[in-house]
């Protein structure tokens, strides 16, 4: 499944009407404007205005240390801004309250802990907490998200099952499934296929694309891969010192001189046999 | 990396073959470290009720000066001040061993009950055995050591996870402070009050008995860790990644621990459980050396500096009245840790 | 549930244990018609109302309070040493103590602001230097912070101890906790304290839960980590100094019952704090009677027994299982 070849076009925030998706009826829109985003007096995020476009998958990539998983703790409020702002449908982010946040917009960090002794459906229903309250701990809602999400994932069997049994994809998927169960209307993963192999890979990354084709929800990943990021992403935006390098769809960013000035890697661009993607072959080194 | 990399120099002794990893930072740190403990012990055998200038200490240290003045400065002062320098190093390098194994910085020899077993075993022979001198360190150690064995038996289940060392320790450590309520609440008002001075720790009328357990303590144990301290990077990093950098982690596991009971052991015989000194003094380095892991050798130049101020400040405070050293060490230790927590902002949560 | 069920029972038998087991020989029956009909002028009633029944309540409230606030210390630090203690809360208590006898406060309730005091400034004080420097009151900050001041207010408490030895003789009775000194009036003071911090306690537990998941996970869930912070301090502080007032400095419960709970009911805060309600007072109160039986007919106090019969079921749990890791 590529992106061309998915229905995912007719989905934009446009065509999307109300009514037919349960989530995100009218696609969020995620920007920044002129972030400026430190480490103490280290500058990680410099100058960023950024538009994620809504209702598409937006892969940011770019080399180790260049500031790409800040910018997405950025986006994610996670982080505040040391200069300028982020902006979700227009609103600074600042001044939104945590649950309302919370509801739109969810984070799948690169490391999160799991307590020992989890089980997986326990771990994916702490997503539902943004959409519960002290009079209201459960809801049928509550319920039928974190089965859509575990049924999603392919993780419904393994429900009672102790989230550090779980292989290394297992429980990826059962991180993914909690970001899902919180039902946010932009979803922002940071380098989710870690640890994974390249069947599994592939699988997360479909399952997103599905989600976001069936959903309509925007969605924003850290990839390190640079040609499942050109076959899954819509949008591809490269991060170098902290600046936007390069944006646009996957055709027009990677090309051989991008991809020498972000990664310092030479590189010759064919066409994916089977996408029309590019692909980005490193030319042998010479020794 | 490349901050560190320069920053490490190594020792070469060619002859042999050996070389040994050093890190300026830490070298100098040491240096200057025990440098200081040097002269607060150069002042500590000089001041107190019978006070002395720097150059008469000297010449009485070197065979001179009066009777009275030998008394004080080579028979009493030194073996105290001595005594404080190795203690306070051997609590400061079983804290750092114990901490880095375990990963958390709340975990000293106090807190796994080694202290606890000390306090035991002494408390016994003060109150039921009416003991005192040589026969009080030997309840001291008793307690301790089989405190020690009793934890780390106990603990030995699947494999000597440092988390389950930690909370073993502190239920052992439950047991034993109740039984030491319970023999305090039993003893009677005199044997409370010299009981006191002891559980508090306490440097006062140590002699070479003393000394020689804690120096002949460190004469096993530095050589033992010199070969067995690299270990700790490893052993940090977990359990799967350290099996597999070096084999057998188990037994260099249970070795490391039970150097740093020994360590607590001793220290705690030669002069009752001084808290709070292997706690602070790995937490006080770690922000002295930000980024890198605890270095043994600094950890215990500050512990030995952080016990001998600490007892000069106890004989001074309220003189004529001396404190046990122990009353003093939180006093003295805490706002160090506590001002260099607040500053640290770099490493925040990492902390 | 069944589970639920039998640890509930448990605190139900315990209680009427504690009722019923003493020095004076009263048999089960009397007792417990004196506990039906109050005010038939015997002495089996004067015991039961004046002695028994405000040391088990002590030992109920104390219990749970002990129990949920180590939970909440756990939860807010992430360290499975951390009991109520970490706060300071012992260490402030029994500082305040101490100065109040040095100025001849001698009525047991005399202690009880001073405790409270001390409780409070305590816990401020540590709360206010853990969240000094970068990234506000981390779990490493705060755990090392209140060890730090929990040492050198102890050291305080020492030095004064030892230079003025009658101090010393009525605080070692004061530092072992014990269920026998607050009456009923003592129990009514705190007992808003105690209501206000359960209360804070079930409002924060959902978080403590997100807080598990790590800062930034707690973060994209909707946790405002400031006010859980604040929120679960205010309550241990409320629960704990409440506890600490009216049987003193009670150690291990707060350490060890939320430890028990967790492998009793796996690792929801939501479910863990109620254990703790159960399970603490169970502690508590066995731990009480087993001290009124052991040496008649002399009593041992709480605290004394709460480590020496509490610690092997914790070391069994310790050992048995696969411990929980925070």
């Amino acid at each position: 499944m590529n992106p061309d070849s998915t229905p995912a076009t007719t989905l934009s925030a446009t065509t999307l009407s109300a009514g037919t998706l349960s989530a995100s009826a009218t696609a969020t829109t995620l920007s920044t404007s002129d972030l400026t985003l430190a480490y103490g007096d280290r500058h990680v995020v410099r100058d960023v205005s950024v538009a994620v476009p809504p209702g598409r998958i937006t892969v940011i990539v770019g080399a180790n240390g260049s500031g790409k998983s800040t910018l997405l703790r950025g986006l994610a409020r996670l982080m505040a801004p040391r200069r300028g702002s982020v902006l979700l449908d227009g609103r600074d982010m600042a001044r939104l309250g945590a649950r309302t946040l919370a509801q739109r917009l969810g984070l799948l960090p690169q490391q999160p802990l799991a307590p020992d002794g989890i089980t997986v459906s326990d771990l994916v229903g702490r997503g539902r907490h943004p959409h519960q309250r002290w009079f209201r701990q459960h809801t049928e809602a509550d319920s039928a998200a974190i089965a859509a999400a575990m049924e999603a994932t392919g993780i419904t069997d393994l429900a009672e099952r102790p989230v550090d049994e779980l292989s290394g994809g297992q429980r990826q998927r059962a991180w993914l499934a909690l970001a899902l169960a919180q039902e946010p209307d932009v979803m922002l993963l940071d380098e989710p296929t870690t640890y994974l192999d390249l069947a599994h890979q592939v699988d997360l990354l479909e399952l997103l694309t599905h989600l976001n084709a069936t959903l309509g929800r925007t969605t924003v990943l850290v990839l390190h891969d640079l040609n499942l990021a050109s076959r899954y992403a819509h949008h591809l935006v490269a991060v170098k010192d902290g600046r936007i390098a390069a944006e646009g769809p996957p055709a027009d960013v990677l090309t051989p001189d991008t991809i020498e000035s972000v990664f310092s890697l030479s590189c010759a661009v064919i066409n994916d046999p089977l996408t029309g993607t590019p692909i980005a072959l490193p030319r042998p080194q010479p020794r | 990396m490349t901050a560190t990399r320069r920053d490490t120099f190594h020792v070469r002794i060619a002859r042999h073959g050996l070389v040994f990893r050093f890190s300026r930072r830490s070298t100098v740190l040491t240096s200057v470290l025990w440098l200081c403990a040097g002269g607060v012990l150069a002042l500590s055998l000089g001041l107190g009720e019978f006070d002395l200038r720097l150059a008469d200490t000297l010449r009485v240290l070197g065979g001179g000066g009066t009777l009275i003045e030998y008394d004080v400065v080579v028979r009493d002062r030194l073996p105290r001040a001595v005594t404080a320098l190795g203690v306070g190093a051997a609590f400061g390098v079983s804290g750092a061993i114990l901490q880095r194994i375990a990963a958390n910085p709340l975990v000293s020899p106090d807190v796994i009950g080694v202290n606890a077993g000390a306090s035991f075993g002494a408390l016994f022979v003060i109150t039921v055995l009416g003991g005192a001198g040589a026969s009080l360190v030997l309840g001291a150690l008793a307690g301790a050591l089989l405190t020690g064995a009793a934890i780390v038996l106990i603990a030995l289940n699947h494999g000597l996870s440092g988390y389950r060392l930690v909370l073993v320790g502190i239920g052992i450590a439950a047991m034993l402070s109740s039984g030491t309520s319970y023999l305090l609440i039993q003893a009677d008002y005199r044997q409370v009050l010299n009981a006191a001075s002891w559980l508090t720790g306490s440097l006062a009328n140590r002699g070479t008995l003393h000394v020689a357990v804690i120096a002949g303590t460190l004469a096993v144990v530095v050589p033992v860790l010199l070969v067995l301290g690299r270990h700790l990077r490893v052993l940090e990093l977990g359990d799967d990644l350290s099996r597999a950098l070096s084999g057998g982690t188990r037994r260099i596991r249970l070795s490391l621990i039970t150097t740093a009971v020994v360590l607590a052991a001793m220290a705690t015989a030669a002069a009752g459980p001084i808290g709070f000194v292997a706690l602070v003094a790995p937490q006080i380095t770690r922000r002295l050396l930000p980024g890198r892991p605890v270095p043994l050798g600094t950890a215990a130049a500050t512990g030995a500096l952080l016990v001998i101020g600490s007892d000069l400040a106890a004989r001074l405070l309220f003189a004529p009245t001396e404190l046990p050293v122990g009353a003093v060490t939180g006093v003295i230790g805490a706002p160090v840790l506590l001002y260099l927590l607040a500053r640290a902002n770099r490493i925040g949560h990492t902390g | 549930m069944v589970r639920a069920a039998s640890a509930v029972l448990l605190l139900v038998a315990t209680c009427v244990l504690s009722l019923v087991v003493g020095t004076y020989p009263a048999s089960v029956s009397s007792v417990l018609s004196a506990v039906v009909s109050p005010g038939n002028g015997g002495d089996v009633d004067a015991i039961v109302w004046h002695v028994r029944i405000p040391r088990t309540l002590t030992g109920l409230l104390a219990g749970s309070a002990l129990g949920v606030a180590g939970a909440l210390m756990q939860g807010l630090t992430r360290n499975p040493l951390a009991g109520p203690g970490i706060l300071g809360i012992n260490s402030g208590a029994s500082f305040a103590v101490v100065v109040a006898i040095g100025l001849g406060v001698t009525a047991v309730n005399g202690y009880l602001w001073f405790a409270f005091a001390g409780a409070g400034v305590a816990a401020v004080v540590v709360y206010t230097l853990g969240s000094l420097g970068g990234g506000g009151a981390t779990p490493v900050k705060l755990a090392l912070a209140g060890a730090a001041l929990t040492a050198m207010v102890g050291s305080m408490t020492t030095i004064v101890t030892l230079l003025d030895a009658a101090t010393l003789d009525e605080y070692r009775f004061w530092a072992i906790g014990s269920l026998t000194r607050a009456g009923s009036d003592a129990l009514a003071t705190v007992g808003p304290f105690l209501a206000a911090g359960s209360l804070l306690a079930v409002a924060v537990g959902g978080s403590l839960n997100l807080l598990a998941l790590g800062e930034d996970m707690a973060r994209s869930l909707g946790a405002r980590l400031v006010v859980v912070r604040v929120l679960s301090a205010v309550a241990v502080l409320l629960l704990a100094g409440a506890a600490t007032v009216i049987a003193g400095p009670v150690g291990f419960v707060g350490l060890a019952v939320p430890h028990i709970a967790r492998a009793l009911t796996g690792p929801d805060y939501r479910w863990i704090m109620p254990y703790c309600v159960v399970l603490g007072p169970i502690l508590l109160l066995l731990a009480d009677v087993v001290g009124r039986m052991l040496v008649q007919p002399e009593q041992l106090q709480v605290g004394i027994v709460t480590g020496l019969a509490g610690a092997p079921f914790f070391l069994y749990l310790v050992r048995r299982r696969k411990v929980a890791q925070l």
